[in-house]
């Protein structure tokens, strides 16, 4: 039941008794097994046979490999297993799989195929952390003991670090493409205009054009739970159980069946707890194809944690950005078009290479409206570990060069900065030069209740040295069209509500939830639909061999298209049972409704009709011989079949819009930016669950914060030299501002119950918030991140000349006679 | 990431600890919390390590004791926690309360000890420059003699003690503030919690009326230890406490250190905010603690 769903079966609005009012508000069902360790990350997994797996790292950063001696780490008591890339076929991995690129609309100038990371490095590293081999022993001690035996001969080859010089036709290369190719995997160009006119016409007759250079820094996502992996192996039935944590379980096992030159039958991935993601895991890390060699040569299950040095060295974070930004405005202060050049570094390899360049383009003309566009996404490799999505993929970069543009056009054109950017705001029946329609759109009230909360009108001429409030406004996609792997009918996700003969409902969804409420909001949406409680409705743990197909937790996808799967499967059942029902009511199914644990008649006169939700299902089941209940449930957003298909074309099926505003003080001496106080407006149709869409919210701030003000990966030629949480800091709870969120905007037509992304995107607003805010209390010009006491103390010394006058022009002049 | 093979000994008597100390030879470490001794050990320090003596189970080293004349007595077993949340310590000598407080978080101040804390001997130790600046002294338990040790001459270098292989630092005497005395504290960091010092600076003042009679300033992770900047104490004595003078003596003291770059900051930002914050101790050792959320 898809597009096709009898949507006569969904619950009205009017009726809505769990997603809405103050009774929405849950704590995740998972949360107890987690607060106190009973819940078994892929890492807990344990067995008395169990063999501990360890990887022998490149220390250089970019080598050709003479040789590698394992036959001290092969003698050392306890090793039962050693591998090097000799024991995997030529097949690299990586990337979105078969079929994934047709759905983007991005040009190739290079070969982006499927996978460019080999499981273990067989002729070539590429970066330092790039594994050679692996041990597995009966002890974590003997297997690193014997790690530490390996010889490997290295060559060292020339190198390149910086994304420019990378770029440039005499630099080193990266990933074999050739020279002429400069390093450069895909790039993505988006040029139109919805009112006929190219860019240069558009700037020719602009008012003005705001021009400005900007960059942002190397993050990483610092998850709790590093990348951990225990696969078991049947040797009978040639089959292996993998826990691994990850949040994109098929595409784990379409990368395994692979690299094994197998079918993926023989993979059962299964779907465990996952300690946080921030778009980290959905990649395919080599611990878990060495895990399952090692299980299959052993015979015993093997257990692949990696430490947290090793998650810095040879996992995956936030790509850096240079930008060129051009906005040009006309005498109305409307934007008309934008250009912008963004390179992106993507470090040793390409991973989810296509959506980084095709996104950060669309976050380039994001949220405003822009009938004429030019604008240019190129990644780069550099021997660094690989960039890839991070929780507002590329939009915290793109966005941070965007508000900021805005932000200092304001003040040249002597608009309040608020008001500039509702003028060019999104709103909803916008369709965008690119394709992009937006179907609810709450943008200018966010900015507006921002305002209002910040007390902005009052203050902004009032406030001291030092002090200042900053705004920023963004979008963000809810869910991608694309499935990844290359579903029938692009089909996202496949769930099955089944329904026994006691009237217990079970949801079979493998939507990965990795600490956002996944599992709850499933399991409140089939309790919504079947007029149940939360607690009635069970949840299977799943795996790819038990439940059907969900493409997984990444792009803001899992409520939008995993929750209209699963209210699908959900309907699916009610309908069944109201048609069995009406069977014996001799009425009209439609007119029969699940609620309050009753099936209940709706046609008039005849409303006394009701049956306990039980009887109903054993109704259900007289009728159709003793079968079960079973509903299923598909969903993929395609409102007509053009859409995403040529170019232009629409890429989500809902966008979400967001404004942060932020109060701090800077202190001069020292650069330390405190902030005292977060706001956050978040247009996120009907809101679920309150309580994980302010925890959600809450957490888009602690990680934006961070961002901005505290991480900050540093790296000595591509050796990372602050691989751990002492030095590469994160903001603690005491660091944290006031917050106040609001998020009750109108509901999307699309979304689940009107639900549309939480927490994702709303990560990206809080660096130019601040970084404005800053502005303003300091008459400083912030082009780039991160803004850490150190790079402010920089700042306030380099800009020490102009910044006083600065901050006396912004105070007496400008905000004074706004 | 696993920690090596080694004994664990647990002696119940400080003489008991000594003697397994002088026996062991070099081989031994002792522990009071192990905050500073277990983490280091799992990523490959103190790889020669065999035998580990816990000191916890040695009764009478967990006190903080005040006399009028010695000043305050804290035993090597005392935690952090305590110490920052010691009535006696908040009334006799708050700076040493609030250096306590800076150290790590909370969990591990409920486990580690200042004497640890110092023992550890980083660059960055938040128990060192406090100590200095007062001229408090570590009681040394050795084999065969007892010493009484400053603590400007503790610090020997980068995670280096003055201790022989069989001391034993068991006390930490800090000399009573008198009435015209002042000390204060002040550790930079960019996190409130789980950080390590971008700069410490700890001032102490003896004042006469409005004119300052002695003065030492001591400065923390701006050299190979904990540091006493003794060209900054002695430029105040005579002065009163202006914003000139204030501003000169911060120069004085960030010329007295040559700070290297790290990961956490540069040389040339944290001697800046060695000026900075040298004035910014001083104020607070005048201004006091009181109505301080130590």
């Amino acid at each position: 039941m898809n597009r096709f769903a009898d949507k006569n079966y969904f619950r009205k609005p009017e009726d809505y008794r769990l997603v809405s009012g103050e009774k929405s508000n849950y704590q995740h069902i998972e949360a107890y097994d987690k607060v106190t360790g009973r819940a078994m990350y892929a890492g807990d997994f344990h067995a008395p046979d169990m063999l501990y797996a360890k990887a022998k790292l490149s220390p250089i950063a970019h080598a050709r490999i003479v040789s590698i001696d394992t036959s001290k780490a092969e003698a050392y008591p306890g090793v039962k297993c050693v591998l090097t890339g000799k024991d995997f076929p030529d097949i690299k991995v990586g990337g979105h799989g078969k079929g994934a690129n047709k759905h983007f609309s991005g040009e190739k100038t290079a070969n982006v195929g499927d996978g460019d990371q080999e499981i273990l490095c067989k002729t070539e590293v590429r970066m330092c952390g790039d594994p050679v081999a692996a041990v597995c022993a009966t002890s974590e001690a003997a297997a690193q003991r014997a790690v530490d035996l390996i010889e490997v001969v290295y060559e060292e080859l020339p190198a390149c670090f910086d994304p420019r010089e990378a770029a440039e036709a005499d630099s080193p290369d990266v990933q074999g493409y050739g020279r002429e190719a400069h390093n450069f995997g895909p790039c993505c160009t988006q040029l139109g205009s919805n009112v006929g006119k190219t860019v240069d016409e558009e700037f020719e007759r602009a008012a003005y054009i705001y021009k400005g250079n900007f960059s942002t820094h190397h993050i990483v996502h610092a998850c709790m739970e590093p990348h951990a992996c225990y696969c078991e192996y049947d040797q009978h039935l040639d089959q292996y159980t993998v826990h691994v944590s990850s949040t994109m379980t098929y595409s784990d096992q379409y990368w395994l069946a692979r690299v094994f030159e197998t079918t993926e039958d023989h993979f059962n991935i299964v779907r465990t707890h996952v300690g946080g993601a921030f778009g980290g895991k959905s990649n395919f890390p080599f611990i878990e194809f060495v895990a399952c060699r090692m299980a299959q040569r052993t015979g015993h299950p093997v257990r692949f944690v990696l430490t947290r040095e090793e998650e810095f060295i040879t996992q995956q974070g936030r790509h850096p950005f240079i930008m060129h930004v051009e906005t040009a405005f006309d005498d109305e202060h409307r934007i008309i078009a934008k250009r912008c050049r963004q390179l992106l570094d993507g470090g040793a390899y390409g991973l989810g290479q296509v959506a980084s360049v095709n996104l950060s383009v669309i976050w380039a003309a994001f949220p405003y409206k822009i009938d004429t566009i030019d604008l240019q996404s190129k990644r780069v490799f550099t021997n660094k570990s690989p960039n890839g999505a991070m929780r507002g993929y590329t939009a915290c970069q793109v966005q941070f060069a965007g508000d900021l543009s805005m932000q200092y056009a304001a003040e040249h054109l002597g608009v309040d900065p608020v008001e500039f950017r509702k003028i060019s705001a999104l709103e909803t029946g916008y369709k965008s030069p690119a394709g992009l329609v937006v179907t609810s759109c709450a943008f200018k009230q966010t900015l507006d209740d921002a305002a209002k909360h910040m007390d902005w009108v009052n203050r902004r001429a009032k406030l001291e040295k030092n002090e200042g409030i900053g705004f920023s406004g963004i979008a963000f996609v809810s869910g991608t069209a694309s499935p990844i792997l290359n579903t029938p009918n692009q089909v996202q996700t496949n769930a099955t509500v089944r329904v026994d003969w006691n009237g217990i409902p079970t949801v079979y969804a493998n939507c990965h939830d990795n600490g956002q409420g996944a599992d709850t909001v499933m399991a409140m949406i089939v309790a919504e639909e079947l007029g149940l409680d939360l607690r009635d409705v069970k949840h299977a743990e799943t795996s790819t061999f038990n439940c059907g197909y969900d493409s997984g937790a990444y792009g803001s996808r899992v409520t939008f298209l995993g929750g209209n799967a699963v209210r699908r499967a959900a309907v699916d059942v009610k309908r069944q049972i109201c048609e069995a029902v009406a069977a014996k009511w001799n009425c009209d199914p439609h007119l029969i409704d699940c609620i309050d644990h009753k099936v209940v008649c709706r046609d008039m006169g005849r409303e006394d009709l009701e049956m306990p939700w039980r009887d109903a299902v054993t109704c259900a089941m007289y009728q159709k011989g003793g079968d079960e209940v079973v509903g299923v449930g598909s969903y993929y957003h395609r409102t007509n079949s053009a859409q995403y298909h040529g170019k232009p074309s629409n890429y989500a099926p809902s966008y979400v819009f967001s404004t942060g505003a932020c109060h701090l003080t800077v202190d001069e001496e020292t650069g330390v930016v405190d902030i005292d106080e977060f706001f956050f407006a978040h247009d996120c149709g009907q809101a679920l669950n309150k309580r994980a869409v302010e925890g959600q919210l809450e957490g888009s701030i602690y990680s934006g914060i961070g961002y901005t003000l505290y991480e900050d990966l540093k790296d000595v030629n591509g050796r990372q030299i602050n691989t751990n949480f002492h030095d590469y800091k994160m903001p603690t709870a005491l660091d944290m501002p006031h917050i106040t969120t609001k998020f009750d905007y109108p509901p999307d037509p699309e979304g689940p119950f009107g639900a549309k992304e939480c927490g994702e995107g709303t990560t990206a607003p809080i660096a130019p918030a601040v970084a404005n805010a800053i502005h303003m209390a300091t008459g400083i010009e912030i082009h780039d991140l991160p803004l850490d006491p150190e790079h402010v103390w920089k700042l306030l010394r380099e800009q020490k000349d102009v910044r006083e006058e600065k901050w006396r022009w912004l105070k007496e002049e400008y905000y004074a006679k706004l | 990431m696993v920690l090596p093979d080694f004994d664990y000994l647990a002696p119940k008597t400080l003489e008991e600890a000594s003697n397994l100390l002088h026996e062991l030879g070099e081989h031994a470490m002792v522990i009071a919390g192990g905050c500073d001794t277990f983490p280091p050990m799992k990523q490959g320090a103190f790889a020669d390590c065999q035998y580990i003596i816990d000191l916890k189970h040695i009764p009478g080293l967990d006190k903080i004791e005040y006399d009028e004349k010695e000043g305050l007595k804290i035993g090597c077993l005392v935690k952090l926690f305590d110490i920052q949340t010691s009535a006696l310590v908040k009334e006799k000598n708050p700076a040493v309360a609030q250096a306590a407080k800076y150290i790590a978080s909370t969990q591990v101040r409920n486990k580690g000890t200042l004497m640890g804390n110092i023992c550890a001997a980083v660059p960055s130790c938040d128990g060192g420059p406090i100590l200095i600046a007062q001229n408090a002294k570590i009681l040394v338990k050795g084999h065969d003699e007892n010493r009484a040790v400053p603590a400007e001459d503790f610090f020997t270098g980068v995670k280096k003690t003055c201790l022989a292989y069989d001391e034993i630092a068991t006390h930490i005497v800090v000399p009573p503030l008198g009435e015209d005395e002042r000390a204060a504290y002040i550790k930079f960091a960019t996190r409130k919690a789980m950080d390590l010092a971008i700069v410490g600076v700890a001032a102490w003042l003896k004042m006469d009326g409005e004119t300052v009679a002695d003065a030492r300033i001591a400065l923390g992770a701006v050299a190979t230890t904990p540091i006493l900047a003794p060209a900054a104490g002695e430029f105040l004595v005579g002065k009163k406490l202006d914003d000139a003078v204030l501003e000169a003596c911060g120069v004085i003291a960030m010329n007295s250190c040559r700070p290297i770059s790290d990961v956490r900051a540069s040389a040339e930002y944290r001697r800046d905010m060695v000026r900075v914050f040298t004035k910014r101790a001083i104020r607070k050792a005048i201004e006091g603690y009181e109505g301080d959320a130590i």
